[in-house]
């Protein structure tokens, strides 16, 4: 936090009108809920619709100012949109899963939509922090949002179960976190990122709090990722969880975990860049390797997943140690840094987006396959025969695999291909042919979903359930996927742009 | 004897290590939290401390007093999610709700 | 269509595949059609490339050329030379017969011709490609209809062979994409300074960047290349996906798979290889002819073997991949183009062997050797047309496989004689087990079982009859395919060899 200068009050509520609209859009739904009786349940939804549509319009429109606002706490700019749109897409889209789950089996849970918009509120104050207090902050918020998302379903013991390991080892990370916070704090004299960065820069910091702190950080930037070995939970809860809640975490707070990792690392790169770089480099590659062996032998789709997202932290790791490269390597290569960098920073945010699509498209199938009321599409080998029941929803959850596992022309592919060619360009072939290695391990497991569906015939067990508003919105992702794959150029464009703001 | 920085990073780093022991060995949920919360109050008293002797300014107590009220509301949520599993398992120790193991 | 002739013929099939997933699965009949008619704009166009083709100059033609991600430089860069061209062509011709050979396909219509239209846009798109990145992405963008076409519609074990085939392939794809992000990085657009996936820019030894200058780095690149393109042809040891993916297949999609995706390794060895890593393809070439004579007799020798008739003619297309490696290796005028000749005859020569065991597999539902016998009397015209494919297959003087098998042997001979020699044999085991295989299907004593078997009808003999009048007539006069393409082969070898 910089000197209090007395704010201009009319930029700062015109620049944080996203966040008032979100937090007070939770608001107003929880009271709706609780006071009036006669709503149908069902137009929640359209309220949480609402609030989310009003927070993209009014981003769009206002012109949001850039730059910091509230004393530096949060950084607005192209960085903090770019997230907020996404977590609102995001958000969108689990609340129409969610919300068509809800109305096929006649079973509400009215907390869901408050805890959600929380949740994305906490995400938008991540993504935007620009001090560790606001780090902090939007961590928790997020975090306790989700912790009851995923574990809030009445009655529903794997649900409940989730939830609990979800928030011991959530807790227990953001422990250590804080403790990370308090020694970088105690390094550099003051919580805001400019003041780290100035304290950085004059080499004040003492080297073994700086060290400390940002290792304990990294624990809690890990658990957020689902980076190995802080990874543990990860299988159980997105497997406890209702598929609409494990889509949004998959997609939503991995996004928001690297979009604050990212600015740390850049924040803390000039000094601890020699030690940020071999760490980051045996967590890749243990992450996705782990991640692609142990989801081979997953039989159920939802813990499948859960290792293809340690796995894709993995990758997204590699863009990250791609990026800090530059700075430890000799004269010649940091004349071609900052390309590097940047073109690093718009494959990770670029494959932030793609992984999104992917994955929502995938829950979002998983979510209304569940012949039973409150149980989910797991079991791969129930899908048998899903292409001759339901061809449109095993088409859109084809694509979504097989651009999981990087096959053209999905956006899969673009987005490792992004990655990969950064990493090749800053001298890290053996690593780039590690990532390639295992993207090709993790081929095999995504091609069985689609064996089951296409080339097994229908058996007794198999899947019947389906809502047709979901199969349309995860079809609607499954074009997209194929799109940014055909047409990847603006979108990587525009993600060039948004990473320079942060890219000092 | 001068008390000084060192002394109180020494505090914080033993009720850490309690807390982290406390998450460790202990089975049953509410004891885990426990042991979370004396990690969290263990950073507090690292950031009141730095507060005092590094920065000379406040920044280190405004975060505790946020990490006080965040602590609050995580254990109001941890209860009524450890409350849920009761009802379903009917039990609170953590290792014998295992039912997502494979 | 004339001025973008090229992306007509990739994207038509594409239309085609678009129309009939708008067709409802019950009428088949509609659905077929429209998946000939639009497999037939394709060959019509083959035929207007073949008529307008310059064969005098190395030049690309037909180009078409536009940006497509600017921030990487990639291109829509298509064009076609006198070595795409017969690929083309075999494409196009095969395709479209395919469709009309997969006419009593049953099980889930619309996919199956969907699926095939869109392989088949796959595989012209990959021999029309002139940008390294559309190249790749046309070669696995080929894989995905190929595995469901395997997976969905093959034979008992086709989960199997269908991952098999896959992840085999992508294995080897992925060694070409770390080569192609190495080259990208390492070339230099002339015209910009930027780095390029332009393969005619790669192709310029000037636009190399010292590291790629490196020889060590060279050798390395040609061998990711060669792994990448070998699991393709398939060449020993990388051959195992290929009996099983073939003996699973339906009888359309090995035609495919044999006649057309199996030159896409020598395609693509002769394409990227050999012109943008001329010095690696010469150190390398001798270890090539071995790896053509391995092919050769090992291919003939477990074809001896077999007595599934499919696995037999899969082990025979190892066996005269062999020959293409072969004459490749000797960077002769003949070799070389006796190699290509030899792509585009054993891709119809196959073709039509696929073809003719998926006549008697309709009719017997099995393809035992030893469980048929005598069917000569039987099946008369049946047993003409396959006894002529056969023949061809062993390279019967006055047939197609004959010239370019000859072509290949002149060519090879002077420069490695020994390795010549010993492949020479080949031929004679295939002779064997060829004319083993006739005695055992077609003479001897006649099972009773398949008293009642019709012959050959008439769907049939449409298929089988183009493909045979081409074999015949480039066998007596292999001018036509040699004109299109000795310009640019020739000139291929003056950048090889020097």
């Amino acid at each position: 936090m910089n000197d209090l200068a007395i704010p201009d009050f009319g930029r700062e509520i015109a620049a944080l009108l996203p966040f008032l609209i979100v937090a007070g859009g939770g608001l107003l739904v929880m009271v709706t809920d609780a006071l009036v009786k006669t709503l149908r349940k069902d137009h929640l939804s359209y309220l949480v619709l609402l609030v989310l549509l009003s927070v993209i319009v009014v981003q769009t429109t206002s012109g949001t100012p850039e730059g910091p606002v509230l004393n530096g706490l949060l950084l607005l700019g192209n960085f903090s949109r770019f997230f907020t749109y996404l977590f609102v897409v995001i958000g969108v889209l689990t609340t129409i899963f969610a919300t068509g789950i809800f109305d096929r089996d006649g079973n509400y849970r009215p907390e869901f939509y408050p805890l959600l918009l929380f949740a994305i509120l906490g995400m938008m104050v991540l993504a935007a922090a620009n001090d560790l207090l606001t780090v902090y902050l939007g961590l928790e918020t997020m975090s306790l949002a989700t912790y009851v998302l995923a574990g809030g379903v009445r009655g529903n013991a794997p649900s409940s179960e989730a939830g609990f390991k979800y928030l011991m080892l959530g807790g227990f990370s953001s422990a250590f976190f804080l403790m990370g916070v308090a020694f970088v704090y105690g390094a550099c004299g003051g919580t805001g990122f400019d003041q780290i960065a100035a304290a950085l820069h004059s080499g004040s910091a003492p080297m073994p709090f700086l060290t400390l702190g940002t290792g304990l950080m990294l624990v809690g930037f890990g658990f957020k990722v689902a980076m190995v070995p802080f990874h543990m939970w990860t299988p159980d809860v997105y497997d406890g969880a209702p598929a609409y809640v494990t889509g949004f975490m998959a997609t939503a707070i991995k996004a928001a975990g690297f979009a604050i990792l990212l600015r740390f690392v850049l924040l803390t790169e000039p000094m601890l860049a020699f030690a940020w770089y071999p760490v980051l480099t045996v967590l890749a590659v243990l992450t996705m390797s782990l991640g692609n062996i142990v989801a081979l032998v997953q039989g159920n789709i939802k813990r499948m997943l859960a290792w293809s997202s340690i796995a894709h932290a993995g990758y997204l790791l590699l863009g990250i140690v791609a990026i800090l490269a530059p700075a430890l390597g000799g004269p010649e290569m940091m004349a071609r840094a900052k390309g590097i960098v940047e073109e690093g920073g718009a494959a990770l945010l670029f494959y932030l987006v793609g992984y999104a699509l992917m994955n929502l498209a995938a829950f979002g199938i998983i979510n209304v396959m569940g012949t039973e009321p409150g149980v989910d599409g797991d079991q791969i080998s129930r899908y048998a025969g899903l292409s001759r029941r339901q061809p449109v929803a095993a088409a859109t959850l084809a694509v979504a695999m097989l651009s999981l596992a990087g096959i053209p022309p999905m956006v899969g592919f673009m987005a490792k291909f992004y990655i990969f060619s950064v990493v090749v360009k800053a001298g890290l072939i053996p690593l780039a042919i590690i990532g390639v290695i295992n993207s090709l391990i993790s081929v095999y497991y995504y091609l069985r979903v689609i064996v089951v569906m296409y080339m097994h015939d229908t058996a007794e067990d198999s899947y019947q359930g389906t809502e047709w508003v979901s199969v349309a919105a995860a079809g609607l992702l499954a074009f997209l996927i194929i799109y940014l794959g055909v047409m990847p150029e603006a979108f990587h464009r525009g993600a060039e742009i948004v990473f320079r703001q942060i890219s000092f | 004897m001068n008390v000084g920085l060192p002394h109180f990073l020494t505090v914080g780093a033993i009720l850490f290590a309690l807390g982290l022991f406390a998450v460790m060995s202990r089975r049953n949920a509410i004891g885990i939290l426990m042991g979370v919360e004396l990690m969290l109050n263990a950073s507090n008293i690292n950031f009141v401390a730095f507060s005092r002797y590094v920065e000379h300014a406040v920044d280190g107590q405004i975060m505790a007093a946020f990490v006080i009220v965040l602590a609050a509301a995580e254990a109001a949520v941890a209860l009524a999610i450890v409350l849920a599993m009761y009802r379903n398992f009917g039990t609170a120790n953590a290792d014998v709700v295992q039912s997502l193991k494979r | 269509m004339g001025e973008h002739i090229l992306s007509w013929m990739t994207f038509f099939p594409v239309i085609g595949a678009a129309v009939i997933a708008f067709i409802p699965s019950e009428r088949k009949e509609i659905i077929k059609t429209v998946a000939a008619a639009a497999a037939a704009v394709p060959l019509i166009l083959a035929v207007q490339l073949f008529v307008n083709f310059d064969r005098g100059t190395a030049a690309f033609q037909f180009v078409e050329h536009y940006t497509w991600i600017k921030s990487f430089n990639i291109e829509y860069y298509m064009g076609i030379d006198g070595l795409s061209v017969p690929m083309v062509l075999l494409t196009a011709l095969l395709s479209f017969l395919c469709i009309i050979a997969s006419w009593n396909i049953s099980k889930a219509t619309k996919g199956y011709f969907a699926l095939f239209l869109i392989l088949e846009a796959a595989m012209i798109g990959v021999f029309c490609a002139l940008d390294f990145f559309l190249f790749y992405l046309f070669w696995e963008l080929m894989l995905l209809p190929m595995y469901f076409l395997i997976g969905i519609w093959g034979g008992p074990r086709r989960e199997y062979a269908a991952i098999k085939f896959f992840l085999y392939t992508l294995a080897g794809s992925v060694l070409m994409l770390l080569a192609m992000i190495a080259f990208y990085l390492n070339v230099q657009d002339p015209n910009t300074g930027g780095h390029t996936f332009n393969m005619l820019f790669m192709m310029d030894q000037a636009n190399h960047s010292a590291w790629l200058k490196a020889t060590d780095i060279r050798h390395l690149l040609w061998l990711g290349l060669f792994i990448g393109f070998a699991i393709k042809v398939p060449i020993f040891p990388f051959h195992t996906w290929l009996p099983d993916a073939h003996v699973e297949a339906p009888t359309a999609v090995s035609v495919i798979l044999a006649g057309v995706l199996l030159k896409m390794g020598t395609y693509g060895l002769l394409r990227i290889s050999y012109p943008i890593l001329p010095d690696a393809a010469v150190w390398f070439s001798f270890t090539l002819a071995i790896f053509g004579a391995i092919n050769i007799l090992y291919g003939a020798y477990c074809a001896m073997a077999q007595t599934d008739m499919k696995k037999l003619v899969a082990y025979s297309s190892i066996s005269h991949m062999g020959y293409v490696l072969l004459g490749m290796s000797a960077m002769t005028s003949a070799g070389i183009n006796g190699a290509v000749l030899q792509m585009f005859n054993h891709g119809t020569i196959t073709a039509m062997m696929f073809l003719c065991v998926g006549v008697i597999y309709d009719r017997a539902h099995h393809r035992e050797i030893n469980g048929f016998g005598g069917l000569g009397l039987q099946m008369p015209l049946y047993t003409s047309v396959f006894s002529f494919a056969l023949f061809a297959a062993i390279g019967l003087p006055g047939l197609s496989g004959f010239v370019s098998e000859a072509m290949i042997f002149i060519g090879v001979f002077p420069v490695y004689r020994t390795v010549a020699i010993i492949s020479a044999l080949g031929i004679i085991i295939g002779a064997a087990y060829v004319l083993w295989m006739l005695q055992r299907v077609f003479l001897g004593p006649k099972n009773e079982k398949y008293d009642d078997l019709p012959d050959i009808s008439g769907r049939e003999m449409f298929t089988l009859v183009p493909i045979g009048i081409l074999v015949l007539l480039l066998g007596i006069y292999p001018m036509p395919v040699l004109d299109l393409m000795k310009v640019s082969l020739n000139n291929l070898i003056k950048v090889v060899a020097g």
